[in-house]
């Protein structure tokens, strides 16, 4: 089995017992054949964390788009499409943390970790973000851009696990999104 | 020309030479948005002398929708002769303002505004 790696300052929202949780484990095939269902996630859950922060008037929009690029993202990876993805939402003072996980393929372990460095490196993010987005305008294929435009639109601090955690026997694809509520 | 799909509407006002854009496009591939990058192009190849897209009603955008934005500049930047080509955000919500700015690095022709609308009025 792959080692799990963490790569970037991982806090696990999961072992924080004290910590107000908003949270959710759904097959990935449920979205995959009703797609709209991302959304509609997205916007209950943000709606959830609005409440909380109504002096930023667009925050419910805001963490509706970062909500959906991550579960868009976990269902695009969860192998195979039959397991649970699990996702949470947590507000720590000024910061809201999502998690989201999900279970992949072995062969998806390397190129994920790898995709994960360079994610978690400023000056990769900077210098790559248009080149990425042009190149996504010029190709019809999948965009790549959601992680990469959840950083550059709204600073995102993104943090990973990736592989097998010890005891386990899946191979699992973490990510921790933090975000500061100013941002949003 | 209209497109009414289960989330989201597309229109194209002949007198303001403008594609309004209301509701949430979150596709689940580019393959998806393809039936939006026709329109759009449609749109751009009637006779008027500009386009304007106008996004002001436009609730969300997944990253496939706004690559698929990118494609349709990338596929009209070079034409000869050109033609103009403005595109209205909102200027309340966030992802317009940032994804929209950005445009302008791949064809700085571009013209990008920013508009509210009013509270009430809003999708």
């Amino acid at each position: 089995m792959p080692e799990e790696l963490k790569i970037g300052d991982y806090t696990d929202l999961d072992a924080d017992a004290k910590a107000v949780k908003l949270s959710f484990s759904l097959q990935a095939l449920e979205v995959v054949t009703i797609w709209s269902r991302c959304g509609l996630i997205a916007n209950f859950a943000s709606s959830y964390m609005a409440v909380a922060n109504q002096s930023k008037k667009n925050i419910a929009n805001s963490l509706s788009f970062i909500l959906n690029e991550l579960i868009e993202n976990a269902v695009k990876y969860t192998d195979p499409k039959e397991s649970v993805l699990h996702f949470a939402l947590s507000q720590q003072e000024k910061n809201i943390i999502i998690s989201v996980t999900n279970p992949i393929s072995k062969g998806q372990v390397g190129p994920l970790q790898e995709m994960a460095r360079n994610l978690i490196d400023p000056e990769y993010v900077n210098t790559r973000y248009i080149d990425i987005l042009m190149a996504s305008g010029k190709s019809s294929e999948k965009s790549g851009i959601g992680l990469l435009t959840i950083i550059n639109y709204y600073q995102a601090a993104l943090s990973f696990r990736i592989g097998t955690s010890p005891g386990g026997s899946v191979d699992r694809y973490s990510i921790e999104a933090k975000l500061n509520v100013e941002e949003l | 020309m209209r497109m009414d799909e289960e989330n989201f509407q597309a229109s194209y006002d002949e007198d303001s030479m403008t594609v309004s854009f209301s509701g949430s496009m979150r596709m689940n591939n580019l393959g998806e948005f393809d039936k939006v990058n026709k329109f759009i192009h449609e749109a751009y190849d009637l006779e008027a002398p500009e386009l304007i897209l106008d996004y002001t009603r436009l609730e969300f955008m997944n990253s496939a929708g706004i690559s698929t934005l990118c494609k349709f500049i990338f596929d009209i930047k070079d034409d000869s002769p050109g033609k103009p080509l403005t595109i209205i955000g909102n200027e309340d919500i966030l992802w317009q303002r940032k994804s929209f700015e950005n445009l302008k690095k791949i064809w700085d022709k571009l013209t990008i505004r920013f508009e509210r609308i009013n509270e009430g009025s809003a999708t």
